[in-house]
């Protein structure tokens, strides 16, 4: 992403969030910058386990680490079971960016990243690109964005 | 696993009056040995003294027991749990002096009462109730006490495993560390991995008394559960020594259970093994560097990730051990989704990064994976990403990474330095899509030079042929071009070319264009140009010459950290130990005056070395297929097969024609006739109608009587379906594209006076592999002129190269000074990179061409900084022309050497 004069570019690993990988995840935070960790707004266990994450994240990973909730599946809100208030006083409680979204629909995709790129602290360590860990995804992939 | 214990813990106090005592060793973690220390010197040899502290002890942890059984409201205070820990502590050593005193495994008094009182059950019962921080230590004492359970018993007597009432609690036991919360309710994280350490190690020891007694294994697989196994996978990936236990355990147990197909089905079935096995690969690749350090020959990392290097190295290699010893099934499980969690989800992607730079260390991350992992089902996988896998764009993986040859960076570098360990496999698959399959296709070899390959006047003429290509500035060098240097070439090559005829004798087919004929191909008639071989061809990956560990020797190498009753069940291949090229032989004085092999003046008319009974059918196969139409004799007729199965008993030089001989009726001739795909100009139809009809007629007068009629119209039928219609396999013919390897490759040779050394150094490494291939097609490829001038051989841009190096060598100033500092760099290059790699595994490729590859390209060494920089002060153009000019000059000297004497040696192939 583009922020101001800089360029940001995330190198993004998306874990397997089931509970079988859940020692794993250590790996993948560890190092990194950012981490979002991603419920399902219409599953209200979703909720709970990602509180879990959070709780992890916050007792494991870097102290300096950015930290954003993202509440997915917006596109279908009239299933939805977590309210965005109750999401949303949870993240101000713990001092997390929240932000509901729809992969489907692409909503606040793009915004959550630019966040997390704007509460970045400057200058990325070891010299490194950013990474972000996404949690509780199912798939694994890698991708790499870089604004054109 | 005593080393373990060893190691884990630290030395043992001395004693204390108080109880406090205890305390320091259930923190410290001092053995359980002090306790034994302090009761087993008095009361070693009377049972009757152990029975009676026992039944003090025992009162006072059953008084213990007792006051919260009878008060749930009261509260354990630390004391309280100190005092049972302590006294169960001591119940449990002298059950072990009980144990282990019996000559036979009766059911002494102690261990009644264990039985009887359910002692175990009980304390488990009480500890679940404890307060959370009263609840961590008890666990890490309880774990102890089935630690010396298990690993203070003597062999010959049987574990007391087997015993329901010391194994139940055992089981609940578990179940209380698997429960997530636990995890998560622990504070503080000394504790926990101190707990974790102790738990896996319990584990771990359990898994050793397996080995030692296979009986065990069904008190822990059975109704539907395979506890120990089970609880070791979250730890698998586990940092320091608990990951390494937990490995080594389950090693262990899978070892053991690896002839048992109801426990491998088991195992992927219904745990998880497999799949976290793959994706902690893909964990421990997340960690690695973005970037690789060095100019891609030469490869560091910084400090900081040394260790997440030696774990993705150690990942490797744990995953092929385990391929190694597991049951089949369960390798193969892996191996698929080694294909599917690690190599498509992670490798393949980094490829497609438009990040340059990254996509160099994932070349070089990929290489680690080719150059560590020697077990066939693994390389299978790796190969199947490499010649099947594609980009949106529809590229397969391999020309992805043969794109990248070009530009002259790093990555560059890194790009020819991966496809040479892909070479140095010797699989036959990899070396169909990145040469033979083109060449085959394309090539201009008549049949002819094809048959002379091997023959001592080619190869005695072509020898010379390279070495006249030797810039005539470089003659007056000794130390580069030389009589002994060339000599030890001769040796070396001979080794190697011996190795690599070795790794080609599981190959299906010889490339010598004469038995070329049927491929087996699955059906994959969507796509024409898709590389789908089918990879049951045995790949002879695993003689491969070792992997270079720079850093962790492969721990599983040798079998040593399975215990000495254990035979691997499948020994994996041992790398190919070939006899040290460093003891050059003074004896290749036969060659001393390097005289030419004198010329074979064989009668080189003999059209084809195949055999001279041509069958009819072939013949008349070489009649339809149009390609004598135009061609000579000399022609290479090859056809794609689309049935399975050749002629086994054909004779073993006639073209492998599966059907045509055999086809005894007519239904199925015209079936075969329909199916024929007729390359390019088509002989006349007439021609083609009248084999049909000749062909018809023999069949008529062998018997079979066809009305004439339906005949002729399936003879039109046949002569109209004439077009491509879609066997089971792919066309050659449809295959209009030359090996873009082989064209890079040419490419890189030609701006040899442009490329920097490290592109130059893999480059020539690559051509040394790639030229001890025996096949005569690659053979002729590679060294013989064409006659077509359109067509870059190597000989004449070789001769280009040498006259431009010659030519500039005059114009520069004090050209041999820059001859010297260019030797000076490769030397000092050549050490650096030896010494960073900490090659503890003998590498033979590396030692062979110490003459000419400096600096030949290594794994990442741990984290060693650069040390010596190339001045990188700014070059004037002048300069940088000299130095490269030098360098190539250099370069180009040994590859004439290297090549001319590999072309000799080519005469010794029989």
């Amino acid at each position: 992403v583009c922020l101001d004069d800089a360029t940001i570019k995330f190198e993004i690993w998306d874990t397997a969030g089931q509970e079988r990988y859940h020692s794993l995840a250590p790996m993948y935070y560890r190092g990194a910058q950012a981490a979002i960790v991603v419920y399902d707004i219409t599953n209200q266990e979703s909720f709970q386990k990602a509180k879990n994450w959070v709780k992890e994240l916050q007792r494991q990973a870097s102290p300096n680490i950015v930290m954003a909730l993202a509440g997915n599946k917006a596109d279908v809100a009239n299933k939805r079971t977590v309210e965005y208030e109750e999401a949303n006083a949870y993240a101000e409680d713990n001092a997390l960016l929240f932000m509901e979204t729809s992969a489907k629909t692409s909503m606040n995709v793009n915004d959550i990243f630019m966040a997390i790129a704007k509460k970045l602290p400057i200058g990325p360590a070891h010299g490194e690109p950013t990474g972000t860990v996404d949690m509780n995804q199912p798939q694994q992939q890698q991708k790499g964005s870089c604004c054109k | 696993m005593r080393r373990w214990l060893e190691k884990i813990t630290s030395p043992l106090k001395p004693q204390e009056p108080s109880s406090d005592w205890v305390r320091d060793e259930l923190y410290s973690g001092t053995p359980t040995a002090v306790s034994r220390k302090r009761w087993s010197s008095a009361y070693a040899s009377d049972p009757n003294e152990w029975e009676r502290l026992f039944e003090t002890k025992w009162t006072v942890v059953g008084d213990i027991l007792e006051r919260k059984l009878g008060d749930p409201e009261h509260k354990v205070v630390y004391d309280e749990l100190m005092a049972l820990l302590e006294n169960m502590t001591n119940m449990c050593t002298l059950l072990m002096l009980e144990a282990n005193s019996q000559p036979e495994p009766i059911i002494g008094p102690i261990l009644d009462k264990f039985f009887t009182e359910q002692i175990l059950e009980r304390v488990l019962d009480w500890a679940i109730q404890l307060t959370d921080s009263l609840k961590s230590i008890c666990q890490l004492a309880i774990i102890r006490i089935f630690d010396m359970i298990v690993s203070d018993s003597h062999s010959q007597n049987h574990c007391l495993l087997v015993h329901k009432p010391i194994l139940n609690p055992l089981f609940r036991l578990c179940e209380w560390f698997q429960r997530a919360d636990w995890r998560v309710t622990i504070t503080e994280n000394k504790k926990t991995s101190e707990a974790e350490k102790m738990f896996v190690l319990l584990l771990n020891q359990i898994c050793t008394k397996l080995v030692e007694d296979r009986t065990l294994l069904h008190f822990f697989f059975h109704s539907d559960q395979f506890v120990v196994f089970t609880e070791l996978i979250p730890f698998l990936y586990s940092i320091g020594d608990t990951g390494q236990l937990a490995r080594d355990a389950v090693l262990l147990i899978l070892s053991v259970s690896a002839e048992d197909q109801t426990i491998a089905e088991y195992v992927t079935e219904r745990t998880s093994f497999c799949q976290v096995l793959t994706t902690g690969l893909s964990a421990c690749f997340s960690q690695l560097p973005r970037r690789i350090l060095g100019d891609g020959g030469e490869r560091l990392v910084e400090d900081a990730y040394r260790d997440f290097l030696a774990d993705f190295h150690s990942a490797l290699l744990f995953c092929n051990a385990i391929a190694q010893t597991a049951h089949p099934d369960v390798a193969e499980n892996i191996s698929s989704y080694f294909y599917t969690g690690f190599l498509t989800n992670v490798i393949k992607p980094a490829f497609l990064q438009n990040d340059r730079e990254y996509i160099g260390a994932s070349m070089v991350y990929l290489q680690m994976c080719i150059e560590t992992i020697d077990e066939p089902v693994l390389v299978k996988s790796i190969v199947r990403m490499i010649i099947t896998e594609r980009d949106d764009n529809g590229t397969l993986f391999f020309e992805i990474i043969i794109s990248y040859v070009k530009g002259g960076d790093k990555t560059s570098v890194t790009a020819l330095s991966l496809i040479d360990s892909l070479l140095k496999l010797a699989c036959e698959d990899v070396m169909l899509a990145l040469v033979f399959r083109p060449l085959l296709t394309n090539h201009s070899a008549t049949k002819k030079q094809l048959s002379v390959i091997y023959k001592a006047e080619r190869c005695g003429r072509l020898s010379q042929a390279y070495l006249d290509c030797i810039p005539v500035c470089m003659h007056r060098f000794q130390k580069i071009v030389s009589l002994s240097l060339l000599s030890s070439y001769m040796h070396s090559t001979r080794i190697r070319m011996t190795a690599r005829a070795v790794q080609c004798r599981g190959w299906q087919w010889r490339y010598d264009g004469v038995v070329a004929g049927s491929f087996v191909l699955p059906a994959e008639s969507d796509d024409d140009a898709t590389c789908h071989v089918s990879i049951s061809r045995k790949s002879s990956a695993g003689q491969s010459p070792v992997s270079m560990a720079p850093y962790t020797m492969n721990r599983y190498a040798d079998g040593s950290h399975l215990p000495p009753s254990i035979s691997i069940s499948k020994p994996g291949p041992q790398p190919t130990t070939n006899s040290s090229p460093n003891n050059v032989h003074a004896d290749l004085d036969e060659d001393g005056d390097f005289i030419l092999p004198p010329i074979d003046m064989e009668d080189v008319s003999e059209e084809m070395t195949a055999s001279k009974v041509m069958t009819q059918s072939t013949i008349d196969y070489m009649h339809i297929s149009g390609l004598d139409g135009s061609e000579s004799d000399d022609a290479l007729p090859i056809r794609v097969e689309e049935s399975s199965e050749t002629d086994t008993d054909a004779p073993k030089s006639t073209f492998v024609l599966s059907g045509w001989r055999d086809v005894q009726d007519m239904e199925t001739f015209c079936q075969i006739l329909a199916k024929q795909e007729v390359k390019g100009e088509r002989p006349p139809i007439e021609q083609i109608e009248q084999f049909i009809t000749e062909k018809y007629e023999s069949l008529i007068s062998g018997g079979i009587e066809k009305a004439k009629e339906p005949t002729e119209k399936k003879v039109h039928s046949a002569r109209t379906t004439n077009r491509l219609v879609v066997t089971g396999g792919f066309s050659i013919f449809n295959f209009p594209e030359r090996s873009k390897l082989l064209a890079t490759i040419l490419e890189g040779v030609e701006t040899l006076c442009e490329n920097e050394l490290p592109f130059n150094t893999e480059l020539l490494s690559l051509i040394a592999d790639l030229a001890t291939y025996p096949q005569p097609l690659l053979a002729f490829y590679l060294f013989d002129p064409k006659e077509d001038s359109s067509e870059k051989h190597l000989l004449s841009i070789l001769q280009s190269v040498q006259t431009r190096i010659d030519v500039m060598a005059e114009g520069i100033e004090d050209f041999d000074a820059w001859v010297e500092k260019g030797l000076e760099t490769l030397a000092a290059r050549a050490v650096r990179i030896k010494h960073e790699s900490m090659t503890t595994a003998v590498s033979q490729k590396t030692r062979d061409d110490s003459t000419l590859l400096y600096g030949k390209s290594t794994m990442p060494p741990p984290g060693r900084r650069l040390l010596i920089r190339e001045p990188s002060h700014q070059e004037t153009l002048d300069d940088q022309t000299a130095r490269r000019t030098a360098l190539a000059a250099i370069m180009l000297s040994h590859l004439c050497q290297m090549l001319a004497s590999i072309v000799l040696q080519q005469s010794l192939i029989n």
